[in-house]
């Protein structure tokens, strides 16, 4: 079935051809089964249940056949409370999990970090469609990475959505790295004053891979703070579209935001797609945004390769430099590690 | 608390500076609604008819109005950009005929009128800086005239029904081809009821150093006006080409849907200046569009002062290798406007470069939004493009949008977009205070020099009014 997800907060001209993306997805993913891969390792003080856990109406989310799917044949839900540091949930897909389709509804109630990863076991073609909504507490700082290694015949959709309370910081380092089809939408509710997003992501894409990409912050809060930083280099046919919205909405006053978005373009047939919006009806705030693709710089290519480096090596290199503010993001000195591991896996 | 001329001002408050809305006096000067024929309100086949057989067109032109017609009855509205559920098609008469027939010397035009273009500048900028001058009145031109050094080089300038008319070989094979019929609703409507307009053709290595101004007029209440302009520059030519727009302001929705079409050949050069100040109720659904050929230069300017709504996107399609399109727009939206204006560049051949920088200031409960589409094709081996875009929000009642869509298909181009959205930052006016000036004066500069980068690329009348349009009251702080 042909459904139309990931859409943008507003409409631009259909011509261009970004409000959405389509995808043909096979029709039993409306058929309920059980899902068994979860692991969920607690951290400090952390608490989670799966009883009486509702699924969430997402502000944004991936449209309406999709939210739609989550309601009717959810098969894993966590509520985790988080106090401290350490906590991680590993999903892992295969030939005998093949759908998952799973709402994460997070308390951070302190300084506090965790770690998703989604995963396949085989190459089987997987389906995740998810749902994770984070409530950040006033004063408290967490640091989350969602990993997304999905085998390259699978479907991730996920949604991601964060509200800041006040005084609160969010660091989120986002890794997609996977699936045939990913799509991705992550909200950030600024309405805390003084509240601090950082959000960065690295993707890869290759083949005729779809990364389709979707950050979207709102800031209520006065002198809130919003950095989106996403970097990722596709190669083969491979299709990227990123959509960021800064939406500074009247009352912010003393706001920030920045979004930057560099997409390193590995091959001719590749190709990028950016939309990076700025929304404003507040006089008093800043914003900026910058979007820029092409092929690595040849200057810095030369440079590389004239230390004796091959050039499929100087350019996994560039990759590296680019994705490593990201990679220091990751809490988890193992999955950074495994991450870093990946990339030059897939450059090589 | 003290009080100073009048106006209590609160010891250590913010008074915010006041940036005048555009003096509108001479475009706000109504003439009687007086025509020689009003077409009923609506729009239907016989309407299409009848103004088809009033214009007198061959066949072939009937034929694209009535399939114009059956598009714009099968496209629906735009789903995205500002609201147009205010614009009644029944409520707009699609073509109005003035009173005169055109001339080339303005003592023949009706007094009325002339005075109108007297009082827009139109015969002065003729007789200071122009090589020739268009100027239209509701749906017909009302006068077309041309320097005779021009004339004998063998450039043609004039109205879009002679061009039909004597060079219909030209227009047929140009005429919608560059802006399809089908491209969007109001393109449909454009060319369904199209009337008036113009059409230059610059031959082969002619460089037309002066400018050629077309001027359009729209008087009439509840009409609409639908001009179109077509210019073919061929290799090696070169035109600067000016376009002005105004209306008085009525209760009642008027409708601009005009249609530029433009053609650059080889190693040509044209530059298109626009100074869109229409009034603020009209919706202004304009379409623009450029083919630029091998070596080709195409360079958009344009104001966006008035109008209620606009819709207007300027289009460069690079097809030549080695092309060049460069974007200069600002646009000033005030209370009750929603202007949404940008661009969009087709980089469809090898070394083709784009340079675009747009900026807007909002104010008074106005919405900006800057709306592009930048698409890089396969073909576009080694292009650059470059793309920024700048707001100024002055108050916490206005909006400012950027919604930039950049596409690239191919690996060796360099693509780079930025954007900023703010006030007035402290950290400059700090800087310039410490130079010895006022925080008023410092206000007042940074203003102007926003607004710079475009008003130098103005006609230098067009750069004089904008600068009155930035006319700072010195009562304090921007922000």
């Amino acid at each position: 079935m042909l459904i139309k997800a990931n859409p943008t907060p507003m409409r631009t001209s259909r011509n261009f051809g970004i409000n959405n993306i389509k995808v043909e997805l096979p029709e039993n993913i409306n058929e309920s089964i059980d899902f068994g891969g979860a692991q969920v390792f607690c951290g400090d003080d952390a608490f989670f249940t799966s009883e009486g856990v509702s699924v969430p109406t997402l502000r944004y989310g991936q449209g309406e056949e999709l939210s739609r799917n989550i309601s009717e044949h959810c098969n894993s839900k966590y509520k985790l409370y988080l106090k401290g540091d350490g906590s991680r949930i590993e999903y892992t897909m295969g030939s005998d999990n093949p759908r998952l389709i799973n709402v994460l509804d997070i308390e951070a109630q302190s300084d506090t970090s965790l770690t998703v990863i989604y995963k396949c076991s085989d190459e089987a073609e997987c389906f995740h469609n998810g749902a994770l909504r984070i409530n950040i507490h006033d004063g408290c700082r967490m640091r989350l990475n969602v990993i997304n290694m999905t085998n390259g015949a699978s479907f991730n959709f996920d949604s991601v959505e964060c509200t800041l309370g006040r005084d609160s910081r969010l660091d989120f380092a986002a890794v997609d790295f996977g699936g045939r089809v990913s799509a991705t939408n992550y909200f950030f509710d600024l309405r805390g004053d003084n509240s601090d997003c950082h959000f960065g992501m690295i993707y890869l894409g290759g083949g005729s891979e779809v990364k389709d990409i979707n950050c979207i912050a709102e800031l209520y809060g006065k002198k809130t703070n919003a950095v989106f930083d996403v970097k990722g280099a596709i190669d083969g046919a491979c299709r990227k579209s990123f959509k960021g919205t800064i939406n500074f909405l009247r009352g912010c006053r003393g706001a920030v935001g920045t979004e930057d978005e560099y997409c390193l373009l590995l091959s001719d047939g590749a190709k990028s797609t950016a939309l990076p919006m700025m929304l404003c009806t507040e006089e008093d705030v800043e914003g900026n945004h910058s979007t820029a693709s092409g092929k690595a710089d040849p200057s810095r290519l030369f440079y590389i390769m004239s230390r004796g480096l091959s050039y499929r090596d100087a350019v996994k290199l560039i990759v590296r430099a680019n994705f490593s503010a990201v990679l220091d993001m990751i809490v988890d000195e193992e999955i950074r590690a495994l991450v870093s591991d990946m990339a030059d896996g897939r450059l090589s | 608390m003290s009080e100073t001329a009048g106006e209590i001002k609160v010891e250590g408050a913010k008074v915010k500076t006041q940036v005048d809305d555009i003096d509108r006096n001479i475009y706000d000067v109504k003439n009687a609604d007086s025509y020689d024929y009003k077409m009923k309100k609506g729009l239907d086949r016989e309407i299409v008819l009848e103004i088809s057989e009033m214009k007198g067109d061959p066949d072939w032109m009937r034929d694209i109005r009535l399939h114009a017609l059956e598009v714009y009855g099968k496209t629906p509205l735009p789903t995205w950009g500002p609201d147009l559920s205010e614009l009644k098609m029944d409520d707009i008469s699609t073509y109005v005929k003035p009173k005169a027939k055109q001339s080339a010397d303005w003592d023949d035009v009706p007094s009325e009128i002339k005075e109108t273009f007297e009082r827009l500048g139109i015969p002065q900028a003729e007789r200071s800086y122009l090589a020739g001058v268009g100027a239209q009145y509701d749906s017909e031109v009302v006068y077309h005239n041309m320097k005779e050094e021009l004339l004998s080089a063998g450039v043609i300038y004039t109205d879009m029904e002679t061009a039909v008319r004597e060079y219909p070989e030209i227009v047929k094979s140009h005429f919608m081809k560059c802006v399809p019929v089908t491209d969007h609703k109001f393109a449909a409507l454009h060319a369904a009821v199209w009337s008036g307009g113009s059409f230059v053709y610059v031959p082969k290595d002619v460089k037309v150093d002066i400018p050629i101004q077309s001027y359009f007029r729209l008087n009439s209440p509840e009409s609409g006006q639908f001009e179109h302009t077509l210019i073919i520059v061929e290799d090696g030519a070169s035109l600067h080409f000016i376009e002005g727009c105004s209306a008085p302001k009525y209760n009642k929705v008027n409708l601009h849907a005009g249609c530029v079409e433009l053609f650059v050949g080889k190693n040509a050069y044209l530059r298109y200046s626009t100074i869109e100040n229409w009034s603020k109720n009209m919706m202004n659904l304009n379409t623009k569009k450029a083919i630029v050929d091998e070596g080709g230069e195409m360079e958009w300017v344009t104001g966006s002062f008035g109008s209620k709504v606009s819709m207007l996107y300027p289009m460069s399609i690079l097809n030549g290798e080695g092309s060049k399109t460069e974007y200069t727009g600002i646009t000033f939206a005030g209370a009750g406007q929603t202007l949404d204006t940008g661009v969009k560049v087709l980089m469809n051949a090898p070394n083709t470069s784009a340079v675009i920088n747009s900026k807007s200031i909002s104010k008074g409960g106005g919405s900006c939004t800057y709306r592009s589409m930048t698409k890089l094709t396969s073909r576009a081996h080694g292009a650059k493009c470059s793309v920024s875009c700048e707001s100024l929000m002055l108050d916490d009642k206005s909006r400012s949008d950027t919604i930039p869509t950049c596409e690239t298909d191919v690996d060796d181009i360099t693509f780079s977009h930025e954007a900023k959205i703010g006030k007035i930052s402290d950290r400059e006016i700090f800087y310039l205070m410490s130079r010895g000036l006022s925080e008023e004066d410092a206000k007042a500069m940074i203003v102007r020099g926003f607004a710079y980068p475009i008003s130098k690329e103005l006609p230098m009348e067009y750069a004089a009014e904008m600068n009155n349009l930035i006319n700072l009251e010195l009562e304090g702080g921007i922000g």
